[in-house]
């Protein structure tokens, strides 16, 4: 529940919040001034109240001062009155007293005796002043006894007078022949103490109306004065009562025979409304009560404003708050209104600034602009476009733009409307580059690439059109449309040529992808013209390896090694095309392809085959290995029998053993052919055989060259020695190089001469160098001296036999063990060289 | 005279002969055969001191002979191989031979190697 109020108060908005929170204070305070003006009326209520009840005790006191005036002259009187024995001493008495007092305070004083109790002579003794009526200031004097009808001794005051010894007596007021009286008595007491007389104060009803006028003071009360039995003795509306009281009874003598309860039946006929409020005070002394009756509206009339003040007060409040809230709101709205102002001219001088600054990029840009409204009519025209068009801006100004730039020739063609931007389709033409063809101011035709963009400008959208002339352009364009077409050409012309080559031809750019293939290539690839190739899986879709077995890897093919190293790449390879039955052979020769830059870009590789002659010198090669077996076993025939034959010793006559010996000798040489054209065919084969021992080189060089100098005559060889040198080799084979470099040196030095060997320990390796002094080797010869079955010296008056493969096994045996076999020849001479690693223990530092 | 008599199995007729000729001549008595199967049977009917063998041959070669000869005999005699082919001593060491002499040989060579296996 918490949650879900927590979620309405935040949906209210803050500003609703505020207003609720504002509309709650505002019914606080409404309260709390009702409230206030409540309790302020009531409080002023009790205080009339109050201020009334106290006037009315007021009153009260004040007309028991006055009695109590009245008890102190009933008390002197009496006092005075005893011992008395003189009429006229009691008569100035009377009269003295009673001049002394206000008129209005008594209105007559009395002594009465019981009869022979003032002298034995007269029966009875009560002399009376009174105030005279009106007009007769004198008091008057009378004996009222002297009346028959008036014996006072039984009058029923006068006994109440007598039992009076101690303290006044006041009784209930009475009528008695022409007023209503109220008197104060007290006994008069002879010397023995007994009562002889009473001393009567008399006031007259009207005196204590007088009283009690003086006192009302506002309108809307009355005051009256009751007696203890409840008779009304003062009312300020004592005439009109007494006239009500005539008419609803007996007709009464004076207010004294008016009942407090007519009085009320009175007051509800004469105003009828709510009850008046009555506050009530006792005259103690006496038993009377003084009452106020007030009009409760007139009473509570302050009250009343409060009570009802709370109304304006609490109406002020709501109309100042609304006022408040109104003047917020205005204020509000006023501000925003101003900021929205503010704001507008802040984008007005922002669109002024941006305009200006869009015209000074105008005038200095590199293209010709033209600025049109939506019609296409020309607002704008910048100085490069003067140029272009040669017209001056205040020509072209307020035109339309199609007619200026396009002439009359595109009024009916597509580009109608092209410029007026309310009917063309806008999104055609915004923001879009068009080539089109424009005219300038002298009818020459200049092709222009056009640009239209909208500006919002401060009037509404503007277009511009960034024009930039592409004559230049077009017409390299062209030239280059007919480069590439003699390109096409050129190159078809090339295609024609490397079609009809019998190599294949294949080339690729730098990212490997094949460009270009000739027929022959798609021939070797087992693939028709013009079918696509790819480098990518090449070796293992044509099972590529190099001569000497395992696969090739991709990298190393010529065309790819050209490609990332930048020379000429060699190699010879062999390959399963699918759907062939055996293998081919082709050589390929690659070479870099380079830009002006000298960036390689492509590659090209020329593809022969070359399986036919691989094929053809394999053949030979079997023939060769074959032939060269078959003939041992003839070989060893005839040795044995000549061996044989030999054998019988004394038996054999010279002659029969110098032929016996030379068919011995013949058998050898023929097995020494044998043997070399084996070698041959083994080592073109890869399959030369040897039997590696650790050997001193020097103590085979020395051997050697011994055992070979002991058969020649004419020529001396020279062993140069100085330090044995420990190689790793197999002996025969070495010592058949030895030989046969010793056997060329003697062989192609007809003259004689010494040959001179020497050894020479270089870093890691040892150097045999054998040197002779003969008719050397020929220029033209020397880069095919290794070849096997080559003799540079074939066909010439130098030739001197042998089948021309001494030095390709000698060379193919030195780097079949690790190292290189090279020569220097020049007439008068050759020097033929080769070098083997040095045993791991002979190399020095190790 | 050194006695003992030796196997000659090459299918060259000329071989045999001169070979068993020169043996013969220095005391040994020669028994020929033309393959391996002729040769089992010369060995069935007595085992030679020793045995000179060709390789290649047809019906039955160095081989099989060799090896048909090592499951029938135990303790058979010693074998020469003799053999054209370059690598000679591997055949040898392949069968187990005691020797090896490589076409074409010197006769004395061939000879010291029967008289030390013979020894």
């Amino acid at each position: 529940v918490a949650q879900t109020l927590l979620a309405v108060i935040r949906r209210i908005k803050r500003t609703h919040l505020l207003s609720t929170l504002w509309a709650l204070g505002v019914l606080t305070l409404t309260g709390l001034v009702v409230g206030f003006c409540a309790i302020t009326a009531s409080s002023l209520e009790r205080e009339a109240v109050t201020r009334q009840q106290v006037r009315t005790d007021e009153i009260a006191l004040r007309i028991e001062e006055k009695f109590l005036v009245i008890e102190q002259i009933v008390r002197t009187m009496a006092g005075l009155v005893a011992p008395m024995r003189s009429r006229e001493q009691v008569e100035r008495l009377l009269e003295t007293v009673l001049e002394s007092t206000p008129d209005h305070f008594v209105y007559g004083i009395g002594v009465w005796f019981k009869p022979y109790a003032f002298s034995p002579h007269d029966r009875y003794f009560g002399p009376y002043v009174h105030r005279g009526d009106a007009g007769r200031t004198r008091p008057v004097l009378t004996y009222e006894w002297t009346t028959p009808d008036y014996d006072f001794p039984h009058q029923p005051w006068f006994p109440r007078g007598l039992l009076a010894r101690d303290a006044v007596a006041f009784i209930e007021p009475y009528f008695d022949t022409d007023h209503a009286y109220m008197s104060s008595l007290m006994a008069i007491l002879d010397d023995r103490g007994e009562a002889v007389g009473v001393v009567s104060v008399d006031v007259i009803l009207p005196q204590i109306a007088r009283f009690i006028e003086d006192e009302a003071s506002a309108a809307n009360e009355t005051i009256h004065v009751s007696t203890r039995r409840g008779a009304l003795l003062v009312h300020p509306a004592a005439a009109a009562i007494l006239s009500w009281a005539r008419a609803h009874g007996p007709t009464p003598a004076s207010l004294l025979d008016v009942r407090l309860d007519d009085l009320r039946a009175f007051q509800a006929e004469q105003r009828p409304g709510p009850e008046p409020l009555v506050t009530r005070a006792a005259v103690s002394k006496l038993g009377w009560t003084v009452a106020i009756a007030a009009d409760r509206r007139a009473l509570f009339s302050g009250a009343r404003w409060v009570r009802w003040g709370a109304l304006p007060a609490v109406a002020l409040l709501w109309t100042g708050m609304l006022g408040l809230y109104l003047l917020r709101r205005r204020a509000r709205r006023l501000e925003s209104m101003e900021r929205a102002l503010e704001r507008e001219e802040l984008v007005q001088s922002i669109l002024r600034e941006s305009e200006r600054r869009l015209r000074a990029i105008l005038e200095a840009a590199l293209h010709a602009v033209v600025g049109m409204d939506a019609r296409g009519v020309i607002v704008d025209w910048n100085p490069q476009a003067e140029a272009m068009f040669g017209w001056p801006a205040r020509e072209v100004l307020g035109r339309p733009a199609s007619e200026v730039l396009l002439g009359e020739r595109f009024q009916e063609g597509h580009e109608r409307g092209l410029l007026d931007f309310q009917r063309s389709d806008q999104a055609q033409v915004l923001n879009r580059r068009l080539e089109i063809s424009a005219l300038r101011r002298d009818g020459s035709e200049l092709p222009i690439e056009l640009l239209v963009t909208r500006i919002q400008g401060s009037e509404g959208d503007l277009f511009y059109a960034f024009i930039a002339d592409i004559s230049e352009r077009k017409r390299v364009e062209e030239e280059r449309a007919g480069l590439l077409e003699r390109i096409q050409q050129r190159s078809a012309e090339l295609q024609a040529i490397l079609d009809s080559m019998v190599d294949g031809v294949v080339a690729c750019d730098a990212a490997q992808r094949v460009t270009l293939m000739n027929h022959a290539a798609s021939r070797l690839f087992g693939l028709a013209p013009g079918v696509s190739f790819s480098l990518d899986d090449v070796v293992e879709r044509y099972r590529i390896s190099s001569t000497d077995g395992g696969l090739m890897k991709h990298d190393d093919l010529p065309l790819l090694r050209a490609l990332s190293s930048g020379a000429v790449a060699r190699g010879s390879l062999v390959s399963h095309v699918p759907g062939r039955v055996s293998e081919i052979h082709v050589q390929s020769s690659a070479a870099p392809i380079r830009d002006s830059r000298g960036r390689i870009v492509a590659a090209v590789a020329v593809v022969r085959d070359v399986t036919s002659a691989i094929e053809l010198e394999h053949l030979k090669d079997q023939f060769l290995e074959i032939t060269a077996h078959e003939l041992k076993t003839p070989i060893t025939i005839m040795k044995s029998y000549a061996q044989l034959a030999l054998q019988d010793g004394e038996g054999l006559s010279p002659p029969l053993r110098r032929k016996l010996e030379g068919i011995n000798r013949g058998a050898d040489r023929i097995d020494q052919i044998v043997r070399d054209l084996l070698d041959v065919s083994q080592a073109y084969l890869g399959r030369l055989q040897l039997l590696l021992t650790p050997l001193d080189l020097r103590e085979l060089l020395e051997e050697t060259a011994a055992r070979f100098g002991r058969d020649r005559s004419r020529h001396r060889v020279r062993v140069r020695a100085p330090l044995p040198a420990l190689v790793r080799g197999d002996r025969r084979r070495l010592e058949n190089v030895i030989s046969t470099l010793l056997d060329n040196a003697v062989r192609y030095s007809p003259g004689g001469g010494d040959v001179e060997v020497t050894l020479t320990v270089e870093r890691d390796e040892a150097i045999v160098a054998v040197e002779d002094h003969g008719i050397g080797i020929p220029t033209k010869g020397q880069s095919r001296i290794f070849e096997r079955f080559y003799r540079a010296h074939s066909g010439t008056d130098q030739d001197y036999g042998g089948l021309g493969v001494g030095l390709y096994i000698s060379k193919q045996m030195v780097e079949l063990l690790g190292g290189r076999m090279w020569f220097q020849s020049e007439e008068g001479g050759s020097r033929f060289m080769f070098s083997l690693p040095l045993a791991a223990e002979e190399r020095p530092g190790s | 005279m050194i006695g003992g008599s030796v196997l000659v199995v090459d299918d060259n007729d000329d071989i045999r002969e001169v070979l068993g000729l020169a043996l013969e001549q220095e005391g040994y008595v020669v028994m020929q055969a033309e393959n391996g199967r002729a040769a089992l049977e010369v060995v069935a009917r007595g085992m030679p001191a020793l045995i000179l063998l060709d390789m290649k041959m047809p019906v039955m070669n160095g081989w099989e002979f060799a090896a048909e000869l090592r499951r029938t005999y135990a303790g058979s005699a010693p074998i020469v191989v003799i053999s054209a082919a370059e690598d000679a001593r591997r055949r040898a060491m392949e069968i187990g031979a005691q020797g090896w002499v490589a076409k074409p040989f010197e006769l004395g060579d061939l000879l010291e190697i029967v008289r030390r296996n013979l020894a």
